[in-house]
């Protein structure tokens, strides 16, 4: 009897100090990651969902953009940060395990500059951001409709994300009338960075 | 068919068992009874304005059941009633209970409660003209809930020869619940974005419902039983109208609109006939 108390004693103990760990990663890890590089593509949004499109065609109604901030290097897989924990790991069975990564950055805010006139009263270089919306895709942190600009700035703070990147498609609410439209992404972070990259040319045509 | 008649048989044994048995004392007669028939319901549609008309969008179900109803004959005139139907998916989702006072032998009242189960058709109501819908949640095309009913009346009893039976004039309150709908709506070719809300509260509407029963014995094998043939009909009549709360989220959940869509009420009209074999014990 003298044993058995003993021996739990020390399980218990083993257990408190986090020594036994279960059969799978530590949710608690994550990997840092800096944003380093920003990619666009083009959306077409005819459909039921936006899909990529390499066209530089787009309906009037439907502009939108697929913007991805990521780190250029190949080496964000490689530094898995420590994480060190005290009390009772939950027991987990994840085969293979997952990863999951965090942004070193802040996205402060993002701009979006037209390059051509956006209308005939909004010539070109004029901020057009308040024309934009944001929906997110990772972080996944709308169910179906878009967030704001500034909203999607303040709900992407500490979040641990799937992937060593962060995405998310860049959608105008107005229908354009003029017959071009191009645009410049800025994206500014925490560390004063910032990121800016231009679409492509869009002859914007009607489905007529 | 083989599994419908053995849910009928476990469903029969069981209750002849605590009727004729276990609580021999309580009950001066019981009466069993297994049927099939057919209960169908029809809502007054009416083409309304761009609001949806819930109305033409709830269903009962129309189709054939099979029956089984206990029927048992209590001490100083009490009468008790219960019958459910088996639907085509052995489903025993309606139920009726019937509870009657008859302080003259041919005259009594009656207190009734049954539960009927409707449909609101989920992609009728939210599919709009140019927008591309999802419902998501949801893994059946319909929604289902409970018009439950709430009825007091008057029951006369009849007698002449082989034949008897109930005649039950019946008028209550028809109950709907509470629901909550939603869809995700894509516009085409637009980036447009909106969340549809339906909020269904839930709703009163006064109904009436005459019944009749009538039995032909066909033989008795002993002093107290006897078994035969039985028809139950009944007939109901109400008009309601389902309010409710529509709320559209555009672009972002700050963008939200809100109106409370009423529309006149249409009748409802339902009609329920069986025909079966009872055994009295």
């Amino acid at each position: 009897m003298n044993r058995i108390y003993k021996i739990n004693s020390l399980l218990i103990f083993l257990f408190i100090i986090n020594l036994i760990q279960s059969c799978g990663p530590s949710m608690d890890g994550y990997i840092g990651f800096d944003i380093t590089h920003i990619q666009i593509q083009n959306l077409s949004n005819t459909g039921s969902d936006a899909v990529v499109t390499t066209e530089n065609t787009m309906l009037p109604s439907a502009v939108a953009f697929k913007v991805r901030l990521y780190e250029g290097s190949n080496s964000v897989g490689l530094r898995m940060q420590p994480q060190t924990n005290f009390g009772f790991s939950s027991c987990v069975a994840l085969s293979p395990p997952d990863f999951y990564y965090k942004s070193n950055q802040l996205i402060q805010n993002i701009r979006v500059v037209t390059l051509v006139d956006y209308s005939t009263s909004i010539v070109a270089n004029t901020d057009v951001s308040d024309k934009f919306l944001v929906y997110p895709i990772v972080p996944a942190i709308s169910d179906f409709l878009y967030v704001s600009i500034p909203k999607f700035c303040t709900l992407t703070t500490d979040q641990i994300l799937m992937s060593p990147s962060i995405e998310f498609h860049l959608m105008c609410k107005e229908t354009l009338s003029l017959n071009n439209a191009q645009f410049r992404i800025i994206v500014e972070l925490s560390n004063g960075q910032e990121l800016s990259v231009d679409t492509a040319l869009l002859d914007l045509v009607t489905n007529d | 068919m083989k599994r419908l008649l053995i849910a009928l048989i476990l469903t029969c044994i069981p209750a002849h068992y605590v009727f004729s048995y276990t609580l021999t004392g309580w009950f001066e007669e019981s009466k069993i009874s297994v049927f099939g028939g057919v209960a169908t319901h029809h809502i007054e549609k009416r083409n309304s304005s761009e609001d949806v008309n819930l109305m033409n969008y709830l269903s009962y179900r129309n189709e054939f059941y099979l029956g089984v109803d206990a029927h048992v004959y209590l001490h100083e005139q009490w009468q008790f009633n219960i019958k459910t139907y088996l639907n085509s998916s052995l489903r025993t989702d309606d139920v009726f209970a019937k509870l009657i006072y008859m302080p003259h032998e041919k005259i009594g009242v009656t207190l009734g409660y049954a539960s009927i189960p409707v449909q609101y058709g989920l992609y009728e109501i939210h599919e709009q003209p140019q927008y591309y819908t999802t419902i998501p949640n949801s893994d059946d095309v319909y929604d289902f809930a409970k018009n439950e009913l709430f009825l007091a009346g008057l029951a006369f009893s009849f007698e002449g020869g082989k034949f008897s039976g109930t005649i039950y004039l019946q008028g209550g309150v028809s109950y709907l619940p509470n629901d909550f709908s939603f869809s995700w709506q894509k516009k085409y070719d637009s980036n447009e974005r909106r969340l549809v809300e339906y909020d269904i509260p839930e709703s009163y509407a006064f109904i009436i419902q005459p019944e009749v029963e009538i039995r032909w014995e066909i033989a008795k094998p002993t002093t107290d039983t006897s078994i035969g043939l039985q028809f139950q009909g009944k007939w109901n009549y109400s008009k309601r109208n389902i309010d409710y709360t529509r709320n559209i989220y555009t672009w972002t959940t700050d963008n939200k609109q809100t109106e409370i869509i009423s529309h006149p009420k249409q009748s409802i009209e339902g009609v329920d006939w069986n025909i079966g074999l009872f055994y009295i014990f």
